[in-house]
């Protein structure tokens, strides 16, 4: 049955997901880091990144990094088929969404899904297992931005989430951007604070809130 | 085990008959319409939206007949609405509801009606009301109806917030406003913003969005 642990920002929740993961499988885990490949980075500007990765390792986790970028189906096939879990870190979901429309990742993932795989993700990771992008988009992080033909997801799951709800440091991008973008009669949107995750099985789904747990 | 369909809009036609197809029922099913809601809008001139919300509920078997909670105590209500089989609770006002519900237990009386295997459909308020925190509501609803000091809490069935007829454009200044934006944008709800097309069917502890255009 297809599972997935949809966040919103994993250093706040991961603890919660990965005690619902067994052990064994936690420790054959893949981190997709394409989401943050979309520039360079200062270091002081990574520190949420690093904290994923502490959050991973504290609660069981054992990963090893890959990158989809310029790599074939073939080779996705090859490299990932030994994983049984994928992480996928935020960062920018139009260039993730463009560098799996290259090899065609989404369907990978979703076959990978639909026969075992689990899926965790925060923020990009999250969004692009939705139905569609676009919504989240705004100036540098755009379809337009990246050439996107299509800003369809995986559609792993059929809503859309509009991640770090509530905070501040987010609020003009949602007054500006977000909310203009996803006032439409299209998906259903899920607005999921860093406190939050949504936990699937197969069609059905909870929204975690960890501050409540 | 907890079954409820929060609608954004039951009218819509296809989110009845959709509902039905899930139930899988083809007999008649006795249905409250708690209109309490309707007595909770200001404007009273044209309520065709509640017809339309009984027809969309009758053709589907869901027979309806009308009762509001005003001025009823928890133990008429429980004798009044000892024999249905479906609970709904309409469109309108959530925190004029809410009022009258506490004025009446009839919060009470759905958490009792639920638990035991009850199925409730709710529209809009009907849906507003399962949540727990109906705080990012207050500009959606005017309040000038409500006689006492409001209370934005829910009855906790669910633990989601339903923003209702979202994108639709006959919301699009309620919603799109710096007022209700500042009363949604909070870390402490969990929210959905739902279309019409769209409800929510909750089994137990877990939810699935419908998308009724997608199952054409």
């Amino acid at each position: 049955m297809k599972q997935l642990f949809l966040a919103s920002q994993f250093y706040v929740s991961g603890k919660s997901i990965g005690s619902k993961i067994p052990d064994e499988l936690k420790r054959n885990t893949v981190f997709i880091t394409t989401s943050i490949k979309y520039r360079v980075f200062k270091e002081t500007e990574l520190d949420w990144h690093y904290k994923n990765r502490a959050t991973l390792k504290e609660s069981g986790f054992i990963c090893d990094d890959y990158d989809i970028t310029d790599k074939s189906a073939a080779d996705l096939k090859r490299d990932l088929d030994k994983y049984q879990v994928m992480y996928v870190e935020g960062g920018n979901s139009a260039y993730l969404l463009q560098k799996s429309q290259a090899n065609n990742f989404g369907k990978y993932v979703v076959d990978r899904v639909n026969s075992g795989l689990i899926y965790i993700s925060e923020s990009a990771g999250s969004v692009i297992a939705g139905v569609d992008i676009s919504s989240n988009s705004r100036p540098g992080k755009s379809a337009s931005d990246y050439g996107l033909s299509s800003t369809r997801g995986f559609n792993l799951v059929n809503f859309v989430i509009l991640p770090h709800w509530g905070k501040e440091d987010k609020k003009a991008n949602y007054m500006t951007h977000k909310i203009p973008q996803s006032y439409n009669e299209d998906f259903p949107y899920i607005l999921l604070t860093n406190n939050q995750y949504i936990e699937v099985e197969g069609d059905w789904c909870k929204i975690i809130d960890i501050s409540k747990e | 085990m907890k079954h409820l369909f929060l609608t954004s809009s039951i009218a819509i036609e296809g989110v009845g008959e959709s509902i039905r197809v899930k139930l899988g029922h083809d007999k008649p099913l006795k249905t409250v319409f708690i209109n309490t809601p309707v007595e909770g809008e200001v404007d009273q001139s044209d309520l065709t939206w509640v017809d339309e919300e009984r027809v969309g509920l009758n053709k589907n078997g869901f027979i309806t007949f009308d009762y509001t909670i005003t001025g009823k105590t928890l133990a008429q209500i429980k004798t009044d609405l000892k024999d249905i089989e479906v609970l709904y609770i309409s469109g309108g006002n959530e925190f004029y509801l809410k009022e009258k519900s506490n004025e009446s237990g009839f919060e009470t009386f759905v958490k009792e009606f639920i638990e035991n295997g009850g199925l409730y459909v709710g529209t809009s308020c009907g849906s507003i009301i399962m949540g727990t925190d109906m705080t990012p509501l207050q500009k959606l609803s005017d309040l000038t109806t409500l006689t006492k000091p409001i209370d934005t809490t829910g009855y906790g069935l669910v633990n989601f917030t339903i923003l209702p007829h979202w994108g639709s454009e006959d919301f699009r200044t309620r919603w799109l406003n710096d007022e209700s934006f500042a009363l949604t944008y909070k870390e402490n709800i969990k929210i959905i913003a739902l279309n019409n097309y769209e409800y929510v069917e909750v089994m137990g502890d877990k939810s699935r969005i419908i998308d009724i255009r997608s199952e054409k």
